[in-house]
């Protein structure tokens, strides 16, 4: 008997596929972790899809949840080891070692615990496609789960133990030259591409697919990550994101969304309205070539591993990395940046210590294949740069302003100042308010209207007068805004005026800290103490 | 076994607590006794020990037995929120979290009032008093309560249920009151109509079980009849029930477990259910006897009101509650505590005081009002918001600009501010002088031996003094440009205005009345102005402002010398109250020194050194204040009477929180105190260290 262990969809999948085509003769039970919801909800189905002669519930949630309260207890890992297995044994359905054959995946929770401590035999599949030679997200997201962590080396996850015999992983996804000794080569992509039509069928339906869906070129693809589960941030601003990817990147498509399994509470119908189509969540993404009926114009995901199997089923795709969790913030300042650049000037290369990635995409909007290089490197902003305020991270700002205006060249930089940091000013230096052009992105609301301000700097004069006439309307559906981006006005010089006495007193402030510093720089130095 | 013991333990609590209040509220000795002196860190024990020595005081000593008020008693229970955001408290499941639960449950109930539907008052029957408005009948609450007590007493006895329907109680009403039943049923379905408002959280975890496509029922054990919760719903965005089920209508509540009951009938027992309810007993354990998994909602008021404002009148104070509880423990969002001061506490003061202005300004003819900076800057925002149509301005002031502006004048307050004041301080003349901006005044105090260094004394000021005096026309004349700078920005502000109305915090009018000054007699604009303050006393002079509040030239909202003199005298300047509502309407700019032209001949502004440590909490008290009016206006929309918060009520929530010193120290104690306004020093003070100043003499 093959005794396979899924937590995750993307591991039910690697069992079915693996029960299909390696051990469709075999008599096979399907044990499932109720800690996955999905599991709970859909059990029936599994049970009736016929392709495990039995489809089990272990109840590991209540393990997980104990092994949480003797963290907060805090118990020694080695305690809550042995009281997890304990609980394991007391609520399993099935003894493993009456298996012939055990496939687990995952092997980090609790039941993976249990086999490795009683060092049972078992193969393992990877995380996820490509992450047995890259598992740098998957880590992060592990990190949060403090005796996971703790344990990690203890026991050897992710087949690193004596216990694993394979591990199963798409030996092309990964890396390049990566090699491992126990890795054997499973491809889902590929045992899908292989797939006879009623097995597809059948894998299909298990997943809850009961018709495919016509695709033309006008479709676009969502696929959606779980980052409120995972408590990244809240859910709204999960919402957020999406509405900005499909009104930056998706406009006037007919737009499909594939929530992550995880991502049960995404409400994508509320969002972009009845005529777009949801999919079930508890589906794999793999199998999206497969319900499409056709290729489709655009898939976007935020930092999405599935991307990657998705080859040549749309004409484009967009994915980011886990920075667009911060960036799409400031996504506004970004399309700015983009569009001045092109005002501007139609450079070929753009330096960044941005998000390049979404400078890259939002500009292949409009068609330009514009390189946008990333650099931390303040040297190399001496062209055309688009600046953000984390070059501040680890540079004082009288450095950065001091670069700023000993530049002599013909170029321009765009600061995209998303904390507020000015950092072209360091206090001192006032005439570098003469090369500057601020850039309003005025956004309007149904309820309310706010501003943000990106700031060209340049030391060509035209390129200044250029600025001043910018301006430009867009209309964000999903959002529901209108964002305009205009230069300075007339009507604003009156309140400039008032700014201009805030700011002398602010400029008197920080002489007098200055000052006041310097004099107790002297003292010290007087005394033999340099800082 | 388990939940026995923990019934048994729960009831011995409930008696616990009980006793020590029954034994708390004995007198007003042993209630003052234990709170005020008692020490709140000894032990449970020890607290005991020194509760039954102030009874024994009590019995065998002279003490009068006077009978504590409940009110009493809540000035001491009853405190703000010190250490953390009051909304970081109302720990509710994530949607996230609900949407998982969700998945495994086939049917999701909801209880609808309290639970998906809030209303703005802290407890539902303060509705009762605005259908006493509608009825034209006095004391109308109470016949209402009383007619649905005998309603459920005579449905028990004739049904063995206590459930009625409105026509019931409103039957019974007549008993007390003779009213057109039908008129008056209208009128209640009405007036739930428009207060009903959705609770945001729940609304979310409703989207959510719609989203997965769940069963949705909504189960209340309620008098209102199906169609009337129904659109109640549909008012508050509640769309997609497959049932909502009214206890009256069947005859049984979820408490006696028989709506739970009918419930699993009609759907299948082998379903299963998900109940989500504010009621610990209808809602949670009655759910869990009938074997349906509860989500206990507490609701938003019984969690909120131990931190709230209760010394106030009913309605009023009821709505107030009712929002911000609704707003701070919804579950929705967290916000940041400066972001709550602002919501909690200063929303409220702008509001009433930006309703009286405008009554105000009504009765009295008044075609333009003008804002002082700093306070009014807020106020001019609210202001702007709620009457979009009045004619209104902010107006740089401030007590350093109109010292140096009415010199002509008021002489003794130049002296006073720039040198008397400033001998503690231990200056240099140079630096009295740089702070005066008055350097030429130098070889004149040169002359008296005077000089730059030597440092202001108590003993050297009247020679100072003197000084000053001998050479007046220099000081008139350094300052004139200033003068004339100011005369021509006031000129525009004021416009063609006749009567005008000038608003500032308080608590002398020292500003109001030295721009009066300026206005009426020295510039010569045809203009009458009026003053307004919110509170009125002054440390140094309580009757500063008497004559011109007797005169009706200043008129201040929530006490003065002429109303509420008890919250006057409660108003202790001593420990900084004055101080802490300040921060309420404080502005995210520096303080205003004076006028002058530049070149072009254009006004210019000077500032004194702006207090930025400070300008991110002042941002999000003020976005606290919006959202709380925005809030309140929205809701009492249809009920322009709810606008009327009088002064006293004002200052109750005021007092609540600036009575307690612990607040301030904990969440300003960063905040900017710049005491030396106008002496010419960039550093500042915080108001930690000030507090701990005060506090400690």
């Amino acid at each position: 008997m093959i005794l396979y262990y899924a937590l995750t969809t993307y591991h039910i999948q690697c069992c079915v596929l693996h029960r299909l085509t390696r051990k469709k003769d075999d008599n096979a039970i399907l044990l499932l972790s109720d800690i996955h919801k999905n599991s709970v909800a859909f059990l029936e189905r599994y049970k009736n899809s016929g392709i495990f002669d039995d489809v089990l519930l272990l109840e590991e949630s209540e393990v997980n949840a104990n092994v949480k309260q003797n963290e907060q207890k805090h118990r020694s890992k080695n305690l809550i080891l042995k009281s997890a297995c304990a609980e394991i044994k007391k609520v399993l359905p099935i003894n493993p070692n009456s298996a012939d054959e055990l496939y687990l995946c995952p092997d980090h929770f609790p039941f993976g615990w249990y086999v490795i401590k009683n060092k049972i035999k078992y193969h393992c599949f990877e995380e996820g496609c490509g992450v047995l030679s890259d598992n740098k997200f998957m880590m992060s997201n592990m990190s949060r789960n403090k005796t996971q962590t703790a344990l990690m080396n203890t026991l050897g996850y992710f087949g690193e133990n004596d216990s694993c015999v394979k591990i199963l992983a798409d030996a092309q996804a990964q890396t390049e030259g990566f090699t491992h000794p126990k890795m054997t080569d499973f491809s889902v992509k590929r045992i899908l591409e292989e797939l006879d039509v009623q097995t597809l069928d059948k894998v299909l339906s298990f997943f809850g697919v009961k018709e495919t869906i016509k695709a033309n070129k006008n479709t676009s693809l969502i696929l959606t990550q779980h980052m409120a589960n995972l408590g990244i941030m809240p859910l709204c601003d999960q919402h957020k994101l999406y509405e900005l990817f499909a009104d930056y990147f998706l406009e006037n498509t007919h737009i499909a969304i594939k929530p992550h399994p995880d991502d049960i509470a995404g409400r994508y119908k509320d969002i972009f309205g009845n005529d777009c189509t949801v999919l079930p969540f508890a589906m794999p993404s793999e199998l999206l070539p497969y319900v499409f009926d056709g290729r489709v114009k655009t898939a976007i995901a935020a930092y999405s591993t599935a991307v990657k199997n998705l080859g040549n089923f749309c004409d484009r795709m967009i994915c980011f990395d886990n920075r667009i969790m911060d960036d799409f913030r400031h996504i506004h300042r970004y399309y700015a940046a983009v569009k001045l650049a092109e005002y501007l000037d139609k450079s070929d290369s753009i330096v960044t210590n941005g998000n390049e990635l979404l400078l890259k995409e939002l500009a292949k909007n409009d068609g330009l294949q514009t390189e946008f290089r990333f650099s931390n490197e303040i040297s190399d902003f001496n062209g055309c740069a688009i600046v953000s305020d984390k070059l501040c991270e680890n540079r004082k700002i009288e450095d950065i302003s001091a670069f700023v205006s000993s530049k002599q060249n013909k170029g321009w930089m765009i600061f995209l100042n998303e904390e507020q940091l000015h950092i072209y000013f360091d206090g001192t230096n006032k005439e570098v308010f003469s090369k500057i052009r601020p850039i309003f992105i005025e956004i309007k609301g149904t309820e309310k209207t706010y501003q943000e301000v990106i700031y060209l700097y340049s030391e060509d004069k035209k390129t200044l007068e250029k600025a001043e006439n910018f301006s430009l309307t867009k209309e964000l559906k999903y959002t529901g805004v209108t964002i305009d981006l205009h230069s300075i006005s007339k009507s604003d010089s009156e309140k400039i005026k008032m700014l201009e006495g805030v700011l002398e007193a602010t400029e008197k402030r920080l002489n007098g800290y200055i000052e006041n510093k310097k004099a107790v720089d002297a003292k010290l130095e007087a005394r033999g103490i340099v800082l | 076994m388990m939940s026995t013991i923990q019934n048994t333990k729960r009831k011995l609590k409930r008696k616990a607590k009980k006793f020590k209040l029954k034994a708390v509220m004995k007198n007003r000795f042993v209630l003052e006794g234990f709170y005020k002196y008692g020490d709140t860190d000894k032990s449970r024990f020890r607290r005991m020990l020194y509760l039954t020595s102030l009874h024994l005081s009590s019995k065998f000593g002279s003490i009068s037995r006077a009978k504590p008020r409940v009110y009493e008693r809540k000035k001491y229970t009853i405190k703000p929120c010190v250490t953390a955001p009051e909304s970081s408290f109302a720990k509710r499941p994530s949607p996230t979290l609900m949407a998982k639960k969700f998945l495994v449950n086939d049917i999701i109930s909801f209880d609808i009032f309290d639970t998906l539907i809030l209303r703005p008052f802290d407890d539902p029957k303060s509705l009762f008093f605005l259908l006493g408005e509608k009825n034209k009948c006095p004391g109308f609450k109470r016949y209402r309560e009383l007619a649905e007590k005998l309603a459920r007493q005579e449905a028990f006895e004739k049904n063995g249920t206590y459930e009625v329907t409105l026509r019931d109680i409103y039957e019974k009403l007549s008993r007390f009151v003779l009213l057109d039943i039908d008129k008056a049923m209208q009128y209640e379905i009405e007036t739930e109509l428009d207060l009903c408002f959705a609770n945001p959280y729940m609304k979310e975890i409703f989207l959510q079980a719609k989203n997965l496509g769940k069963t949705i029922i909504a189960v209340s054990d309620m008098y209102l009849s199906k169609d009337v919760i129904e659109k109640m719903l549909r008012k508050c965005g509640y769309e997609g029930f497959d049932n909502i089920i009214v206890s009256n209508e069947y005859n049984a509540s979820k408490r006696s477990l028989l709506l739970y009951e009918y419930i699993k009938e009609q759907y299948g027992i082998e379903k299963k259910y998900i109940h989500i309810g504010d009621n610990i007993v209808s809602d949670n354990r009655s759910a869990r006897k009938c074997d349906i998994e509860p989500v206990w909602y507490k609701g938003v008021n019984p969690r909120g009101n131990a931190h709230r404002a209760f010394d106030m009148t009913s309605l009023i104070g009821s709505a107030y509650r009712g929002i911000v509880n609704a707003k701070l423990q919804n579950g929705d969002n967290q916000y940041s505590q400066y972001y709550e001061f602002g919501y909690t506490y200063a929303g409220f003061l702008v509001l009433g005081y930006c309703k009286f202005i405008n009554d105000y300004c009504k009765n009295h003819g008044i075609d333009k009002i003008l804002f002082l900076s700093r306070d009014g800057y807020i106020l001019k925002s609210v202001y702007d918001e709620l009457y979009p149509n009045s004619d209104t301005e902010y107006v740089y002031w401030s007590r350093s600009a109109a010292t140096k502006l009415t010199v002509n004048r008021f002489k003794n307050e130049l002296l006073l501010r720039y040198i008397k004041y400033k001998i503690p301080r231990k200056m240099t003349i140079a630096k009295i002088l740089k702070a005066m901006d008055l350097e030429e005044m130098q070889p004149f105090l040169d002359e008296a031996e005077l000089t730059e260094d030597t440092l202001l004394t108590k003993e050297n000021y009247e020679d100072i003094v003197k000084v000053f005096t001998a050479h007046w026309d220099v000081v008139t004349e350094h300052y004139k440009r200033s003068n004339d700078a100011a005369k021509a920005y006031y000129k525009a502000a004021i416009g063609n205005s006749k009567s005008a109305v000038i608003v500032d915090i308080g608590w002398a009018a020292s500003g109001f009345s030295a721009l009066r000054y300026l206005i009426e007699d020295e510039w010569k604009l045809d203009c009458k102005v009026r003053g307004l303050v919110a509170g009125s006393t002054y440390l140094h002079d309580m009757d500063i402002i008497e004559p011109q509040m007797t005169n009706d030239i200043i008129t201040s909202y929530m006490f003065s010398q002429r109303i509420n003199r008890e919250i006057r005298r409660d108003h202790d300047v001593k420990r900084m109250y004055g101080a802490f509502t300040e921060i309420m309407l404080s502005a995210p700019a520096p303080s205003f020194i004076g006028f002058d032209f530049d070149d072009d001949g254009r006004i210019k502004y000077e500032f004194d050194y702006p207090e930025v440590e400070g300008y991110g909490m002042i941002n999000e008290i003020q976005d606290g204040i919006h959202d709380f009016v925005n809030d309140y206006t929205k809701h009492f929309a249809k009920y322009p009477c709810m606008m009327n918060i009088c002064g006293s009520d004002a200052y109750a929530v005021c007092r609540q929180v600036i009575s307690c010193s612990e607040y301030f120290s904990n969440l300003f104690a960063d905040y900017p105190v710049n005491r030396a306004v106008g002496s010419a020093s960039f550093e500042t003070g915080s108001l930690g260290k000030l507090i701990e100043n005060e506090f400690v003499k």
